[in-house]
């Protein structure tokens, strides 16, 4: 290229080259023409345009602007002093990539090809000059380019790191509010268990006194007109537990076979009084005369079943009462002082609530005495259920024939903390699992139509606990069941 | 199998052999083998170690076997005959010709006729000199008279299985047909309430109208099937009466009484009235089915009111009223159309067969042909017809052909000697005997077994034709008037199995009825019936 | 003639005794038979069929150990000895999943909230085995007295049984 060959070394200063260019101007008269000045905000290209000529800035400010769809402007470069303008569109024969407006009044060398090819040739200078300045253009552009590259890496780094800020933060809120909206439910279910609980005391109350003095009367009225072995059919009644019901059917098919004229359900309520009953009534039993038999073992019968009935009425009664007694004291009032408890309160309270839950599950309890605990027993309550329902899940979900699924609850404690431990034979979890299991929203459960969303995740229980100072930790293995040990801080006094 | 059903059977079979073991003077050799199957039919009808109308179907078979022309027994027998020699004074014949002062004359035929013969001398040498009036020369005399066909010419053997189609079972089958389809389109139900529905809300008044229902829709279909539908419009009813109002029971009881009056009203009201009917029939007197309706039916309309009072007053109401609700719903459909027609053409032309003419059993068919060709009924209704108490009747009807042909029935009239007797007397007691059996037994069997001994009395001259017809038609109907126990009748085991009326209560009202009845039904033998029976001799 | 049981399934005691001292009107023609467990009760339907006699009626209660009642009564219903019996559920939560369940699955006939009444639970059971004989029995009148009769005269009517004899 001889002479020019452009030094890439050393650039010039690209107002260094429009004072040279200048001075090529006073010199050319023929170009003086080539010199357009511009006022304020004019378009000097607009985009798509085909572009012609090779502009250089000898003054003033010029933008690039683009239209998006919706004919919103957005400037994309702007250009100054030296700068040189429309080079690619010139080169190429391309249209114009961006639309070009003044910022400032603008004095503009404008070339076409025909005079570019002259300059180029009668000024060799200018030729180094015009080649000097789109070098030093292009340069620029670059430089540009790997700023601009860099502005956006970091951009999106800083956008990348709020967003996830934004996500844990709502999270948090989510998690927030759903325990809020929980604690609300939980509140609302207490207030109404409490008010329920009072409404069927008063009856419990009745029906357990009463059927008590029911039985004292009874007992009373048949010294005086029953005779001996109505009495003790009475008694056998009041006594009668759950007894063999296979050892009752055995007696019942005697019964029919020795007996094929009586009704089957009388025979039923004299197999129901067991051996020692059938022997009281053995003397109408083998009477001949079946009509008068049936009659006194009619009324035999009834002895019996008044004292079963009975007992029945007690029994239930008593388990109405302590169900009542466990509902009222599981759903205390939440958003209430801390109290002095003793955690094993609240795992009875809890199992009676959850026990048509736990009719499947053995449950055995090893619960020594413990410090108690200063703590907020409702929420405390929501931890015993939610570990003992994902106990029950677990095992139930993957119930093995032949293996009881069983829960085993004990506790602990020294000077300074207490413990409860709830450990199910159910398939445990793999250390994947067990990583996850605290996390806000992890679930390895399918929702049950039995489970009516007492407990909302181990996440919340972590929570309450932590809220109480105290720890959850678990061990398990795959096929060795789980271990959740809660260890909350033995209350100072 | 109950030890009842284990005697049965055992008698059943010795009945069958002792005849054929045993000898009987007088009776035929084919007499003892009918004999055989009448005292084994009778035994299994009776204690049923086979369902009846298995037996039915057995009886038919047994005749068609030992007493056909077809039949292993008399297939390849053959009569020996020879011409009697003149003797100068009587007739030489076989030694074996002559047997209790008989000999049998053999006609071209090969038909046998006993002719008296007085012994002149002999036996010489393998013969006999015999002296009879009938004898002439030329006269052919059977060489045996011990031999099986002697006094008994074999029928063939369609004529035991024509008792399948006899035309009062075709008659029956029309009638059970029609009944099984009105049933289909609750036609009965709907005509039942139309029925109940003048009788208001008084409980005596209801019970009545239970009666007049029940009676009414039981005269056209099966006394049981009628029983079932109106338990199921009285139970409702009943169950709203507290236990304390006896009434609830008259109510109960007058469906069941109600349906067995009812059966008597026409002849395809029950089967004992097809089994009097087609003995007669076989007897050669035909009984019209509008003269059957005008001898019986004011006897059912006279019982239904006794029984009515019969009932309110041994089981009487204490005041209080009902809400009955009556459910009319015609079923307006074509076809039930079609049936509404059919139904009333049929019943119509029966009732005055004596004016036009057209055999009721004609007209029955005809409704068969119209009801299926219509499609009224299709091929499940006559499934559905109740195929056993067609069997059971012609069981009935092919002994009775049989008794004849045998000469059974004479001989056996011939044992006892009713000269002496009044000939009501006879009949009453047919009667009273046939209502006293009809209340442990099925009512058809009684009949089947009772309705042939009055014709043998008929056809042996003891009763005359017109003594004959009405202890028929008396011995049909006493068996539809035993309804004293569960066991009586269906109707009676139906009403209850409800539950809701006991043994007792059935009985003493039960045993009322059929008293009555007989003494009614009696009464009305003597003094109403000869009216439309003389007009038939 | 073969009997035809009522079976009842309920693992308390107390209310088993309730339950089957509420069917004895009915033990006269339909013997009961009791279980506290639904092995008993699958026992009790083998001891039943081995005596050539038949359930006609299962009432079994909801929440039992071991197994639910309509995982119970899914089972039976594809049992040939107990299909055709009728399936009443005492049920003390009457979720509707289960029931939907209990329903398509169980072919269950009726289900009962505790508590119930004696009337509630003998209506219920009356047309069930009403249900249960019409269906199944050729013979209907020895259970008149007992179950519906007036269904059952409506029943022998309409199968054309009432022929005379």
């Amino acid at each position: 290229m001889g002479d020019n060959t452009i030094r890439l070394k050393k650039i010039k200063d690209a107002a260094e080259i429009v004072r040279s260019l200048r001075e090529i101007l006073i010199e050319e008269e023929a170009l003086a023409g080539a010199v357009k000045n511009y006022g304020n905000d004019e378009i000097i290209l607009t985009e798509g345009k085909l572009n012609e000529n090779l502009s250089i800035i000898l003054d003033g400010k010029i933008r690039l602007v683009k239209f998006d769809e919706n004919d919103v402007c957005t400037e994309v470069d702007s250009l100054e002093k030296g700068d040189l303008m429309g080079v690619v569109s010139f080169f190429s024969g391309e249209p114009a990539f961006a639309t070009v407006q003044t910022a400032t009044p603008v004095s503009l060398l404008t070339l076409d090809r025909e005079q570019f090819d002259r300059l180029a040739e009668e000024h060799p200078k200018l030729r180094r000059l015009l080649d000097e300045l789109i070098i030093v253009n292009m340069v620029n552009r670059y430089r540009r380019g790997v700023r601009m590259r860099m502005e956006i890496e970091t951009l999106s780094r800083d956008l990348e790191s709020e967003r996830n800020t934004l996500k844990d933060t709502l999270a948090k809120l989510e998690n927030t509010h759903n325990r809020l909206v929980h604690q609300e439910k939980m509140a609302t279910l207490g207030q109404l268990v409490a008010g329920i609980a009072h409404e069927i005391n008063n009856p419990v109350s009745a029906l357990s006194r009463g059927v008590d003095n029911l039985t004292e009367q009874l007992k009373t009225l048949l010294s005086e007109y029953a005779d001996e072995t109505e009495k003790s059919l009475f008694a056998f009644g009041l006594e009668s537990g759950a007894t063999d019901s296979d050892a009752e059917k055995v007696l019942l098919d005697e019964l029919e076979k020795a007996y094929p004229d009586m009704e089957r359900s009388l025979l039923r309520v004299i197999a129901r009084t067991g051996a020692k009953g059938i022997k009281l009534l053995e003397k109408p039993l083998k009477a001949h005369k079946k009509s008068e038999a049936m009659a006194v073992l009619r009324k035999s019968a009834m002895f019996f079943e008044a004292g079963l009935f009975i007992k029945n009425v007690k029994v239930s009664a008593e388990r109405i009462g302590n169900l009542v007694k466990g509902l009222k004291s599981y759903s205390r009032q939440y958003h209430t002082e801390s109290e002095l408890a003793d955690l094993r309160d609240g795992i009875k309270d809890t199992l009676s609530i959850l026990s048509n839950r736990l009719k499947k599950v053995a449950v055995r309890l090893n619960l020594p005495a413990l410090p108690k605990v200063r703590c907020q027993v409702a929420e405390m309550n929501q931890v015993w259920t939610n570990l003992i329902i994902n106990a029950c899940d677990a095992m139930e979900d993957s119930a093995v024939p032949g293996r009881q699924p069983t829960l085993d609850i004990s506790c602990g404690g020294s000077d300074d903390k207490a413990w409860v431990k709830i450990a199910d034979n159910g398939p445990g979890m793999d250390e994947d699992t067990r990583k996850k299991i605290f996390d806000p929203n992890f679930t390895t459960k399918r929702m049950k139509g039995t489970n009516f969303g007492l407990g909302l995740g181990l996440s919340i229980s972590v929570e309450i606990i932590q809220k109480h100072g105290g720890r959850i930790g678990l061990e398990t293995e795959p096929g060795k069941g789980a271990r959740f040990t809660v260890t909350l801080p033995a209350a100072k006094d | 199998m109950k030890t009842r059903q284990a005697i049965g059977l055992l008698l059943g079979i010795l009945g069958l052999t002792i005849p054929l073991i045993l000898r009987f003077d007088g009776l035929t050799y084919a007499g003892h083998i009918c004999l055989g199957i009448l005292l084994m039919g009778a035994m299994f009808w009776i204690l049923e170690p086979i369902p009846i109308y298995s037996t039915s179907v057995l009886v038919i078979l047994m005749c068609v076997l030992l007493l056909s022309a077809q039949g292993p027994v008399f297939m390849d027998a053959k009569l020996a005959d020879i011409v009697v020699e003149k003797a100068d004074q009587g007739w030489w014949v076989p030694e074996k010709a002559f047997k209790e002062g008989k000999v049998f004359l053999v006609n071209a035929k090969g038909e046998t006729e006993p002719a008296e013969a007085k012994v002149l001398e002999g036996p010489v040498s393998g013969r006999m000199r015999v002296e009879s009036a009938k004898l002439v020369a030329g006269s052919k005399v059977a060489s045996d008279a011990s031999h099986k066909l002697v006094g008994y010419k074999p029928n063939n053997f369609s004529d035991y299985f024509n008792s399948l189609a006899n035309t009062v079972i075709i008659l029956f089958l029309g009638g059970l047909l029609l009944a099984d389809v009105a049933t289909k389109y609750r036609l009965d139900a709907n005509i039942s309430q139309i029925l109940l529905k003048p009788f208001g809300s008084n409980p005596s008044m209801i019970t009545l109208g239970m009666l007049t229902a029940t009676a009414t829709v039981s005269a056209f279909m099966s006394n049981t099937a009628a029983t079932a539908m109106m338990m199921a419009v009285a139970i409702p009813v009943a169950a709203r009466i507290p236990e304390s109002n006896k009434i609830k029971k008259a109510l109960i009881l007058a469906i069941p009484f109600g349906a067995n009056i009812g059966g008597i009203a026409t002849p395809v009201g029950t089967p004992p009235n097809a089994v009097a009917l087609a003995a007669l029939a076989k007897a050669g007197i035909k009984i019209p089915f509008g003269t059957w309706v005008a001898m019986a039916a004011p006897i059912a309309l006279i019982m239904v009111l006794i029984t009515w009072q019969i009932l309110i007053r041994l089981f009487p109401a204490n005041g209080e009223k009902f809400e009955f609700k009556v459910e009319r719903k015609f079923d307006k459909s074509p076809k039930a159309i079609i049936l509404y027609i059919i139904g009333a053409i049929t019943v119509v032309m029966w009732v005055t067969e004596a004016l036009h003419g057209i055999s009721s059993t004609i007209v029955a068919f005809f409704a068969v042909v119209a009801l299926t060709t219509t499609g009224v009924a299709d091929e499940r209704d006559i499934r559905r017809v109740p195929w056993d108490v067609l069997w059971l009747v012609s069981g009935g009807i092919a002994i009775d052909v049989a008794m004849k042909a045998t000469g059974l029935g004479g001989w056996m009239v011939g044992l006892i000697g009713w000269g002496g007797m009044d000939h009501l007397m006879i009949i009453f007691i047919f009667g009273f005997i046939a209502l006293f059996m009809s209340e442990f037994l099925s009512n058809t069997v009684c009949a089947t077994l009772i309705v042939p001994l009055v014709l043998m009395l008929g056809a042996s001259k003891v009763l005359g034709n017109q003594d004959m017809a009405l202890g028929a038609i008396f011995v049909g109907i006493m068996a539809s008037f035993a309804m004293a126990f569960p066991i009586s009748t269906p109707p009676n085991a139906i009403a209850t199995s409800s539950g809701m009326i006991n043994t007792k209560d059935m009985a003493k009202s039960g045993i009322l009825v059929g008293a009555i009845g007989i003494t009614i039904t009696f009464l009305a033998l003597i003094f109403y019936w000869p009216l439309f029976i003389k007009g038939l001799m | 003639m073969n009997r035809i049981f009522i079976l009842c399934v309920e693992d308390e005691p107390e209310v088993l005794d309730a339950i089957v001292k509420d069917l004895a009107e009915f033990e006269k023609v339909f013997p009961v038979e009791s279980a506290r467990s639904s092995d008993e009760a699958r026992r009790m339907v083998k001891k039943i069929a081995a005596a050539k006699d038949k359930v006609g009626l299962i009432i079994c209660d909801h929440i039992m150990p071991d197994e639910n009642g309509v995982e119970l009564l899914t089972d039976l219903q594809t049992r040939p000895e107990t299909a055709q019996a009728r399936k009443v559920l005492l049920t003390g939560q009457a979720g509707l999943d289960a029931t939907i369940k209990a329903i398509n699955e169980a072919g269950l006939n009726h289900y009962i909230a505790k508590p119930w009444k004696k009337e509630e639970l003998a209506a219920v059971v009356k047309k069930e085995l009403t249900q249960y004989v019409i269906m199944n029995e050729r013979n209907l009148m020895p259970y008149m007295g007992v179950v519906d009769a007036a269904k059952i005269a409506e029943a022998i009517h309409i199968r054309g049984y009432g022929a005379d004899r």
